[in-house]
């Protein structure tokens, strides 16, 4: 048996337990509509308790909450539409869709960045999708179809998801950095170094930072947390070594993806800061407090 | 090239009075230097409409020019070899911009460059930068010890096949300018503002730049330290005949072989190398002097 065929079973059949719970095929338990309200439930909870407090979150709590269900209901809709339809143009189609989405949650992420880096991060996160593909789905899962939708979009998600805070947090921080090492940067360049040399210090500082997420989800990885995945498909009836090794491969890939895209961004943008003739120049937009 | 069609200031003019100071062939000619005022920030970018960018040989991209007020426009001057000039002028009046701007470190100004007599298109602007050497009026070390500071520029690609000072170089050169008491291996951190500036123009100045361009290396000196700074300049530029411009804020100190002066976006020049010493020329007493004696705008000798 292939781990997609364990994995992936479709939900067919449904069967009512005697306790009222529902049970699909592969022994996962749908969650119906009483489910649905519990869980609404507690979001009017946290809203009460956050009014009473006077925590300032009773507004936009409850709205994040309603564009989280329409936000993954849609997801869910769609996800079902291509499965279903099961062509390659829509999983490509699909995935530049949400390589857009990704594009414009990293610009409004980082804060304090120049103007016109939408290119560079487009490619850089298109770039970190194509070598996912290549690498976990056709080289370690092979699903048949290559292109089949329930392996390729669940695992694109989760990389953009992950890669798109890293190249925010990278970006931040090296147009945070390259401002607060101004006299240096000019000094340097003043003794003849190159816009890269003189960049060299904030390039490390930022890949550090945009990792340290990373690292952190990897060594709390089956102690502190059962990561999303995994918890996701133990909680879909899957074998939970199965899901174990799919959490691993998700984390290593991970790992390796979020260093290749912010090598990958600081290359493109490093020269930001200079002018053509390799003179510090970095213009920021004003501060937002 | 426009370069030759302009009037060459002053360069073959036969000094009338030769005195101590050494007086070398022209290492690095400034013309048409301009230079746009730093306050606007957001109005850069549409500003390539002007035609004479195209006759800038440096690649500008007329940045410069444009839109916007100008702090300086159309300076030109001569730099010798192994001659030490002062540029003095009220703060303000772009002494720090024309520096950088010889330097091609300035994003808001523009010149027309040559050195030995080599357009600067025909330099990397590493290379030009590591012959043109600016040292920033604050100082900025790197490294964990001050030779490594003092090293760092053979660390860069520019310099990496050039030979760095050795411990005993950077020993003497220590001592020269009253830094005896600093071991190669303390801390640049550790040390106090004014020995961190002389650690700093150690650094420039043991590249062995064709020309030093010193933005007030004496500004947190005592008179003493000072003296024996400028005293170590000038054997410097009389030894290797390298060419030093030093911003200065405080008095004449007799070492400079000509006083060029930077007021209203004017450039105007004094020769002093025939005088040892002028004790009662305060800097504005010179500047009137220099403005009184040529009154045209730009790179005239006051000799000539």
């Amino acid at each position: 048996m292939t781990p997609t065929s364990l994995l992936f079973a479709a939900p067919t059949a449904h069967t009512v337990l005697a306790d009222g719970g529902t049970v699909t095929d592969n022994g996962s338990y749908d969650i119906d509509l009483w489910g649905m309200l519990v869980a609404i439930l507690l979001v009017l909870v946290a809203t009460a308790i956050s009014a009473v407090a006077k925590l300032g979150v009773e507004k936009s709590l409850p709205v994040a909450a309603l564009r989280a269900i329409l936000q993954l209901a849609a997801m869910g809709i769609i996800l079902g539409w291509v499965i279903q339809q099961n062509q390659w143009w829509w999983v490509i189609l699909l995935m530049l869709g949400m390589l857009g989405a990704a594009v414009q949650i990293t610009l409004s992420r980082a804060r304090r960045i120049p103007k016109g880096l939408a290119p560079s991060i487009f490619l850089t996160l298109a770039a970190s999708m194509i070598t996912m593909v290549l690498v976990v789905v056709e080289l370690i899962v092979r699903p048949a179809p290559w292109y089949s939708p329930r392996v390729i979009l669940p695992l694109a998600g989760m990389m953009l998801g992950n890669t798109v805070s890293a190249v925010a947090l990278a970006l931040s921080r090296f147009f945070e950095d390259m401002t607060e090492r101004r006299d240096e940067v000019e000094t340097m360049l003043a003794l003849g170094a190159t816009p890269r040399e003189a960049s060299m210090t904030s390039i490390r500082s930022a890949m550090r930072m945009g990792l340290m997420p990373t690292v952190a989800s990897l060594a709390s990885a089956g102690i502190v947390t059962i990561p999303g995945m995994m918890a996701g498909q133990i909680l879909a009836g899957n074998d939970p070594l199965i899901a174990a090794k799919y959490q691993f491969v998700v984390l290593a890939a991970i790992s390796a993806l979020t260093m290749i895209c912010d090598a990958l961004i600081l290359r493109l943008v490093y020269r930001r800061c200079f002018t053509g003739r390799d003179q510090y120049e970095l213009k920021l937009p004003p501060a937002k407090s | 090239m426009s370069r030759d069609e302009e009037p060459d200031t002053g360069r073959r003019d036969e000094p009338r009075e030769r005195g101590g100071g050494t007086q070398g062939p022209v290492v690095l000619t400034v013309r048409d230097a301009r230079c746009r005022l730093a306050a606007d920030t957001a109005a850069s970018t549409g500003a390539t409409k002007n035609t004479d960018a195209a006759k800038n040989t440096d690649g500008a991209d007329g940045a410069a020019s444009g839109n916007g007020r100008l702090v300086f426009d159309g300076i030109g001057l001569d730099i010798q070899a192994g001659r030490i000039v002062d540029l003095v002028g009220p703060s303000g009046s772009g002494k720090s911009s024309l520096l950088t701007c010889m330097a091609q470190l300035n994003p808001r100004a523009t010149a027309t460059l040559t050195l030995h007599g080599r357009p600067a298109s025909d330099f990397t602007m590493q290379q030009w930068r590591h012959h043109v050497a600016y040292l920033p009026q604050k100082s900025t070390l790197f490294g964990q010890t001050v030779a490594e500071a003092i090293r760092f520029p053979f660390t860069l690609g520019v310099a990496k096949q050039l030979p760095s000072p050795d411990d005993a170089a950077i020993r003497s050169a220590l001592n020269a300018v009253g830094l005896a008491d600093i071991e190669l291996t303390r801390d640049p951190h550790d040390l106090s503002g004014g020995q961190s500036a002389r650690v700093s123009m150690l650094r420039s100045i043991l590249t062995k730049p064709d020309v030093l361009l010193a933005d007030e290396v004496d500004a947190g000196l005592d008179d003493d330290t000072a003296r024996l700074v400028a005293v170590y300049m000038a054997r410097t530029a009389h030894d290797t005949g390298m060419a030093i411009v030093r911003v200065r804020h405080r008095p004449p100190d007799g070492m400079a072989d000509c006083i060029a002066t930077l007021a209203d976006g004017r450039l105007t020049m004094r020769d002093t190398s025939s005088r040892a010493m002028e004790p009662t020329a305060t800097p504005s007493a010179a500047a009137g002097a220099a403005s009184d004696a040529a009154s045209i705008t730009t790179s005239e000798r006051s000799a000539s």
